[in-house]
């Protein structure tokens, strides 16, 4: 099935909230303290400002006609146009940017490039995105 | 200040199990459940559930802004190369490719390696902090 590059998407906002922030950090095992708690104004911890956190894997995947269930992580080159900040609302806009094959030792690898845009609510560029997924090749029974 | 061919200090990440992916799942909103279920791994033909590619990025991040001297990241490109599993520890390591840090404008290369395999390659590019 060939996969959609031309969906467009509607900017969604997204604010960087403490209790997430946490979350986020907790995952990762770095708390500095027992107790440690997210300040707004603090930086937003680098990694939680993802497409699939922000705007949602789901409706950016079906929309582009991924397979979730095949569909891998493969990278992420971020842009600090700024320090984002925690408490920050930002409006998120994706868009994809390129879809490739190549062949794999299960079959095909399509690679898709999701371009994200953050900016903030004066409108300013804050952070940009280009992270790749990776839908693997369905594997032979 | 660091020099260019500089080895930085590395970074020994704590290793994260099933509970600790099942958390980033959540603080991200991730529905995928290549992170939850052995059984739609094996469809991806991995051997169990991996940690998201978001641990690397957020290992990268955090050991950047433990490096001494006043500077904000510009840019983090990062390449994933293998799936981390539940249960192991990562490390990490910079190394100085161009510039140093006080003056703004530094380059450093990054790894991410599980014993001796490559997991995730990186470069930050450093700049100088605001006042």
């Amino acid at each position: 099935m060939s996969l959609n590059g031309d969906v467009l998407f509607n900017p969604r906002s997204y604010t960087a909230e403490r209790v997430k922030v946490q979350e986020f950090v907790r995952a990762l095992g770095l708390l500095p303290t027992d107790g440690w708690e997210a300040v707004d104004g603090e930086p937003v911890p680098v990694g939680l400002l993802m497409y699939v956190t922000t705007y949602g894997a789901r409706d950016i995947h079906s929309a582009i006609g991924l397979d979730m269930r095949r569909t891998l992580y493969g990278g992420t080159t971020s842009v600090f146009h700024r320090t984002p900040l925690i408490g920050e609302t930002f409006t998120v806009a994706p868009a994809v940017g390129s879809i490739t094959e190549r062949d794999g030792r299960g079959g095909a690898l399509t690679f898709v490039e999701v371009r994200c845009e953050y900016a903030d609510e004066a409108g300013a560029p804050v952070f940009s995105e280009r992270s790749v997924a990776i839908q693997t090749g369905v594997r032979d029974v | 200040m660091f020099e260019a061919g500089d080895q930085l200090e590395p970074m020994t990440t704590p290793p994260r199990d099933r509970l600790d992916i099942a958390y980033m799942s959540v603080a991200m909103g991730d529905p995928n459940l290549v992170h939850l279920d052995d059984t739609v791994a094996a469809e991806s033909g991995l051997p169990s559930v991996i940690a998201h590619g978001t641990f690397v990025i957020g290992y990268f991040g955090a050991y950047l802004s433990r490096l001494p001297g006043g500077h904000e990241l510009g840019e983090l490109k990062t390449e994933l190369l293998a799936p981390v599993f539940p249960g192991q520890a990562l490390t990490v390591q910079g190394r100085v490719v161009a510039g140093a840090v006080a003056g703004g404008g530094t380059v450093i290369d990054l790894e991410a390696r599980r014993g001796e395999v490559p997991i995730a390659r990186g470069r930050a590019q450093l700049r100088a902090a605001p006042r």
